[in-house]
């Protein structure tokens, strides 16, 4: 729902379009939101019989061990931290994209098939009590670079 | 492409059924919220399959060169019970419910890996949660110049997948051309 100030002004029809135009989702928010429920999912059964996990690097570290095996079929390869809510996660073989021919040429392709995984990691953070920003990068193929921000701790 | 270093002690081909199971339960809840009617979202996990299916049916010929030609339906239910179902998803079939002369069965899938975790609600019962087995099927089967209609029920226990043979589709020349 969206602030009426965006709307006023404008004829039914504009708004309505306006609005169909806010609304509407493209693939990468789609893949994004599939992935974000199934890591969800996913981290709820995987920590079941697990003891609690409390601080936010005991959960970071679930994440890049226990859960990237899971779901990567590895481990990940590094794991920084500032220390202040900013963690990025390494990848230097990432499963989605060992089909591209290693190197810079699909950079740019390969954008849409991080989509899911970032919101895989999304949702397993958030089922772990962390409201987080998930960004990727990646220089070359098939390396990645999740930049986790956390935003809110939830209590 | 390049597949020069291949992961240590991991399969690259192989992944968890688990995830198999809640990304594709992700899907099909995604579909429902965008699509907003149960039918079109059947219609969807269809045509997902069937363009799955005529990709397998290529994998599926290349691997298991035993597998004899099928020359009725019978055969075909078979070679689907016995190796297409269990090679794809790990798990057996028994076919079942003949009808109208041999046209039509059911596939019994038990334990199917994509309803591991899931309960469709109540309301949704127009849902064939599973339709993209039954696509892949018909997709398959298209591949080998054989026309089937194929539909998912889910039941309490187990899939039941509806085959319906229709007929066997011959190549024709594109008209105009000698």
């Amino acid at each position: 729902d969206y602030p009426k100030e965006v709307l006023e002004g404008l004829d039914k029809a504009t708004s309505s379009l306006v609005y169909k135009a806010l609304a509407s989702r493209n693939a990468e928010t789609n893949l994004e939101s599939i992935g974000l429920r199934t890591g969800f999912l996913l981290a709820e059964r995987l920590c079941r019989d697990l003891p609690r996990i409390s601080t936010e690097l005991e959960i970071m570290k679930f994440i890049c061990k226990e859960f990237w095996i899971s779901v990567f079929g590895k481990q990940v390869d590094n794991l920084r931290t500032n220390h202040q809510g900013v963690y990025v996660v390494q990848d230097n073989r990432f499963p989605c994209l060992t089909s591209f021919s290693d190197g810079t040429q699909y950079v740019k392709d390969a954008a849409i098939y991080l989509c899911f995984p970032c919101g895989v990691v999304r949702g397993a953070l958030q089922a772990l009590g962390i409201q987080a920003l998930v960004t990727p990068t990646t220089d070359q193929l098939p390396s990645v670079k999740f930049h986790i921000h956390i935003k809110t701790k939830l209590t | 492409m390049s597949k020069q270093q291949k992961p240590v002690g991991v399969d690259a081909k192989k992944m968890s059924s688990e995830l198999f199971a809640l990304t594709y339960g992700s899907l099909v809840a995604e579909m429902l919220k965008d699509y907003e009617d149960p039918r079109q979202v059947n219609l969807q996990l269809d045509k997902v399959g069937f363009n799955m299916g005529i990709r397998l049916a290529d994998d599926f010929l290349s691997k298991q060169a035993g597998v004899p030609k099928c020359t009725d339906c019978r055969q075909m239910a078979e070679t689907l019970s016995k190796n297409v179902i269990p090679a794809y998803l790990g798990v057996s079939a028994t076919v079942n419910n003949w009808e109208s002369g041999d046209r039509e069965f059911s596939l019994q899938i038990e334990n199917n890996p994509l309803t591991e975790f899931v309960e469709v609600p109540q309301d949704l019962t127009s849902l064939h949660y599973s339709q993209m087995i039954a696509g892949a099927i018909r997709g398959g089967l298209e591949a080998v110049h054989i026309k089937v209609t194929t539909t998912a029920i889910e039941t309490p226990t187990n899939t039941v997948i509806k085959v319906k043979f229709i007929e066997v589709l011959k190549d024709n020349l594109p008209a105009g051309e000698d």
